[in-house]
């Protein structure tokens, strides 16, 4: 299993921030973690993998960010979902449901 | 538009987002610490691991930025900030780098530009390309002609969707308002215009109605834009207007727009006027075309074209010439084919064919030296890699990645060839007038456009860019290659692997620059050879007065000019030498202007052809004087030979050594070409051997014949004056004397002298800028090698150092360094002077008296480079001598 949580399949990192932010507004940090809790443990993602990400969302418009303090009072970014966030979450979703039925499928047969 | 403004606030904002960017790092570094404190971990050790987990923040701040819009940017105005920081702080080496480029780029642009306008512009008409000319070819391969009417016969059959009669490339003296100037002409038949698509900007173009075929054309003419404003001022009410040519008078029906000059690309047309109206031809032929102009059908290529025209040609030859049994055109077309051309890029009627090879060759050489240059500076910035090794190896060792470093390398390279491109635009502008200037001004004046225009601009931007890529391709590579895990010892004191490189590099530029130094030598000792060419005349002291007939100076019948032509130049000549200062006279037709190679053939009357081939020229008496040329046996002309029943020649030696090798030749009768009134000549005298004017025809084999014999007259010839008076006096009293006769004008009065001394102008022109070229190829070469020498030295001064130090002589040590040097250079050599010796091949037309592969100028050539290598290591040497040892292992 340490293999797999070192790495994070390409291309679902977005889906996965995006997810992980649809329950509400979270940190950097916060949100490596619910990706965590979400996935069982499968995944973690590295700060490395998970900044970039989440800048180039900011960038392209899916999230926001505010600075608010943390739960244990500090100050840190938050992100939450856009309207073109969700959208796009809700696209990347059965977008991904499409795939992964077609894989399961190929893999049986 | 999102992402636009994302960029615009990375760019605009650029400090508060990286002060973002660090707080929110750094807060998220605290929530791990918290994180793991809560989970019962001790404050440091959570710190440590927190650090850990994180992957450190500064790594991770330049994830984010790369991911981030307008990274390309930020991080190439950076670059490009750094790259000008870093130049500012060794100037030298910026400056000769950027000059260089800059030389190389502008002469390369310059030649394009002149090999564009010379070979490659199209003419200026809607879709150039889709012209054709289609010519007859005899079984000698000589271009012949076509009766005009064959444009009928062609269209209607074949290929062609419009076809016209073109007869281009006449010069004539004209008159328009009494001034008297040379203008070109070309005959078109009605539909010419149609065919080039151009239409007049003034007036009507030439119509069917103005050409027809059975009589002669109307008196109009159709004008250039050039002519329009030389010899009409560009009067708006020209139409109607009339000027002179030879007795014929013309009304101008049109003015063309500005550019088009007709199918002569180098020649411009004055003016275009239907067949038939200057010269009328003789009664039993037709008016011909040299050419037939026309466009294919749609869906008709080039090559079906060219073979359906070929089969068509005898039945239309058949249908338009007559009986070829009979002495008409249909005997000059017998045994012809036919040849289709693209006429994309027009007719060169000489500029093409004098200086094409010579500018194709000169613009080799221009690229040879651009790419020597890319060379050198690409080895200078290689050898500036390995001082930089520890900065860079910093910037890697902290996280930078290999392809910043690699970028930013790029980024300086560029920076270097557009300040070169800069430089190098008003440097190509500059050089095409003094390059344009060796082109002699012939009777007909330049119309070829040699200015650089906005491709060629944007061609320079391209090479520039090619250059900044080449110049840093090497550092680049090996900066990308380089392994991560040995960073920080890489290049403290020797530098191998770069070290090797600018070796190689050195010894690249070796073997370019004596490639070019060779070709160099090769052009200016032909040169030499050709200013050294022995003319056989005594040039000193003697004007050339070039003469051209006015129009209203002719005679209306042949008779009658052939009862006048002489009175007319010997009462000239007796008024010339009574002039103040004047010692001798004489008239020549051919010399000193006759460029033709001799080609026609001389045989003894009464035995059959011989292989002898000749020149010829019509002399007064008094030119052998005057020419100081010397009478080798019998006599000079005397004005009797001029008489209508005398047939009377001189030889020049060589012919008569060809005629009868050791015998003697006076009294014998000589047949020399077709002419009617050359097929019995009686040597009288032989002279000395003399040039008549193209110096690359050594001792040319001439007959002399009188100015007048059997009705063939001097027409347009020199006068040749010896004189003790300075020209300018001389040519205004000879004009005096013309202007009284008024029959010819002076179209040009020089030196012979001067006049020889031009004449090997596209030599002059090579050897004059292959001469730079091989300048500044040695001077790169040097260059090249002291710099790469001079800072090997410096990275070995500890080296030298210990070696001092324990003994070793400095002497030997300075050795060393010139050793390297010319081994360096020997290197080279052996490279480049095979490869010398393989491209001078493409010499061997632009070379005289001498062979593409002299001996001797290689073996000087190679000698000479090996002895600049030697200097160039000299002072690299020196200071390798006086490394101080004590100095020198104090460093670090």
């Amino acid at each position: 299993m340490a293999e797999s949580r070192a790495t994070v399949l390409q291309g679902t990192l977005d889906l996965l921030i995006l997810k992980a932010l649809s329950a509400g507004e979270l940190h950097g940090l916060g949100v490596s973690r619910r990706i965590e809790q979400i996935t069982r443990g499968t995944f973690s993602v590295q700060p490395g993998s998970l900044f970039p990400a989440l800048h180039r969302l900011e960038e392209s418009g899916a999230l926001s960010s505010s600075w608010q303090p943390s739960e244990n009072n500090r100050r840190a970014k938050y992100y939450a979902l856009t309207k073109a966030g969700r959208r796009r979450l809700g696209d990347e979703t059965a977008q991904w449901n499409r795939v992964a039925i077609a894989i399961a499928h190929a893999l049986e047969t | 538009m999102r992402s636009l403004r994302a960029l615009w606030h990375n760019l605009r904002h650029r400090d508060r987002v990286e002060q973002q960017l660090d707080d929110e790092l750094r807060a998220t570094l605290d929530l791990l610490i918290d994180e793991k404190v809560a989970a019962g971990v001790e404050p440091r050790e959570a710190r440590r691991r927190a650090i850990m987990e994180l992957g450190g923040i500064e790594p991770v701040k330049e994830r984010i930025r790369d991911a981030r819009m307008g990274v390309r940017i930020e991080s190439l105005l950076h670059d490009v900030k750094y790259a000008l920081r870093h130049f500012r702080r060794s100037p030298g080496f910026a400056i000769s780098a950027v000059l260089t480029l800059a030389i190389g780029i502008g002469a390369n642009a310059a030649m394009v530009s002149i090999v564009n306008a010379l070979l490659f512009k199209r003419l200026p008409v809607p879709d150039p390309d889709g012209l054709v000319s289609l010519v007859s070819v005899d079984d000698r391969g000589r271009e012949r002609y076509f009766p005009y009417a064959a444009a009928d016969a062609f269209l209607e059959n074949g290929p062609f969707k419009n076809l016209c009669g073109y007869n281009g490339g006449g010069v004539s003296t004209i008159e328009a308002g009494g001034v008297p100037s040379i203008a070109l002409y070309a005959f078109v038949s009605g539909s010419c215009f149609d065919v080039f698509g151009v239409s007049p900007i003034i007036g009507r173009a030439i119509v069917a109605e103005d050409a027809p075929w059975e009589r002669a054309g109307n008196k109009v003419a159709l004008i250039s834009h050039r002519f329009w404003t030389r010899v009409f001022n560009a009067d708006p009410a020209i139409v109607g207007k009339t000027f002179r040519v030879e007795t014929i008078e013309l009304s101008v029906i049109g003015v063309m727009p500005e550019g088009f000059g007709g199918l002569h690309i180098d020649t411009a047309v004055d003016f275009f006027v239907p067949p038939d109206t200057i010269f009328p031809a003789p009664k039993e032929r037709r008016p011909v075309a040299t050419q037939l102009v026309g466009r294919l059908r749609d869906g008709v290529t080039f090559e079906q074209a060219a073979v359906q025209l070929e089969a068509m040609w005898p039945q239309v030859k058949a249908a338009t010439t007559g009986d070829p049994s009979k002495a008409s055109e249909g005997a000059a077309l017998y045994g012809t084919t036919t040849r289709l051309d693209r006429m994309g890029t027009g007719i060169s009627s000489t500029l093409r064919r004098q200086y094409g090879s010579a500018f194709r060759m000169m613009a080799a050489l221009t690229a040879l030296l651009l790419v020597l240059m890319c060379v050198n500076v690409g080895g200078l910035l290689l050898t500036r890699l390995s001082a930089r090794s520890n900065e860079l190896a910093v910037r890697l060792a902290i996280g930078g990645s290999r392809q910043r470093v690699a970028q930013q390398m790029l980024v300086e390279g560029l920076v270097l060839s557009i300040a070169g491109t800069a430089l190098a635009i008003p440097l190509a502008f500059g050089l095409i007038a003094p390059i344009t200037a060796f082109m002699p001004q012939n009777r007909i004046a330049r119309t070829i456009e040699l200015t650089p225009d906005a491709s060629i601009l944007a061609l320079m931007a391209v090479i520039g860019v090619i250059v900044g890529v080449l110049i840093t391709a090497l550092p680049v590579w090996l900066a990308l290659r380089r392994q991560v895990s040995s960073p920080l010892i890489w290049d403290r004191t020797v530098a191998p692997a770069t070290n090797w490189w600018a070796r190689s590099l050195l010894i690249a530029q070796v073997a370019v620059s004596v490639v070019i130094l060779i070709g160099a030598s090769l052009l200016v000792r032909s040169l030499y050879l050709l200013q050294q060419v022995d003319t056989g005349v005594q040039a000193a002291n003697v004007v050339d007065v070039d003469l051209l007939p006015l129009p209203r100076g002719r005679f209306a019948t042949p008779a009658e000019r052939t009862a006048n032509v002489l009175p007319y130049y010997t009462g000239m000549l007796e008024r010339i030498a009574a002039l103040p200062g004047v010692e001798s006279v004489g008239m020549s037709q051919a010399f000193p202007r006759q460029t033709l190679p001799p080609s026609t053939p001389v045989s003894f009357v009464g035995q059959p052809d011989s292989d002898i081939i000749a020149s010829a020229d019509s002399v007064s008496p008094g030119f052998f004087e005057t020419m100081g040329v010397p009478l080798i046996a019998g006599r000079f002309f005397t004005w009797a030979d001029s008489s209508p029943t005398a047939r009377v020649c001189i030889v020049s030696e060589s012919l008569a050594r060809k005629l009868e090798p050791n015998g003697d030749v006076l009294q014998r009768h000589i047949r020399y070409g077709t002419l009617r009134d050359r097929q019995d000549m009686v040597i009288v005298g032989v002279v000395g051997n003399m040039t008549l004017g193209n110096l690359r025809h050594e001792q040319p084999p001439i007959a002399f014949v009188p100015p007048q014999s059997n009705g063939v007259n001097f027409s347009a010839p020199n006068i040749l004056i010896k004189t003790t008076r300075s020209m300018e006096w001389i040519a205004r009293a000879v004009r005096g004397i013309l202007a009284d006769g008024g029959r010819e004008y002076a179209r040009e009065i020089i030196t012979v002298e001067e006049l020889f001394a031009r004449s090997p102008a596209s030599e002059r022109m090579t050897a004059t800028l292959a001469g730079m070229m091989g300048f500044l190829a040695i001077l790169i070469a040097v260059i090249g090698i002291h710099g790469v020498l001079a800072y090997s030295v410096s990275r070995r001064t500890r080296e030298i150092g210990v070696r001092v130090a324990v003994g070793a002589n400095p002497a030997t040590v300075a050795r060393s360094v010139i050793r390297e040097a010319a081994v360096l250079t020997l290197i080279g050599l052996v490279i480049g002077v095979p490869v010398a010796f393989a491209a001078s091949q493409s010499l061997r037309s632009l070379l005289y008296g001498i062979s593409e592969t002299d001996t001797i100028t290689f073996a000087a050539a190679a000698m000479f480079f090996l002895l600049v290598g030697v200097i160039a290591g000299v002072l690299p040497a020196k200071r390798a001598a006086n490394v101080d040892p004590v100095i020198a292992l104090r460093g670090d």
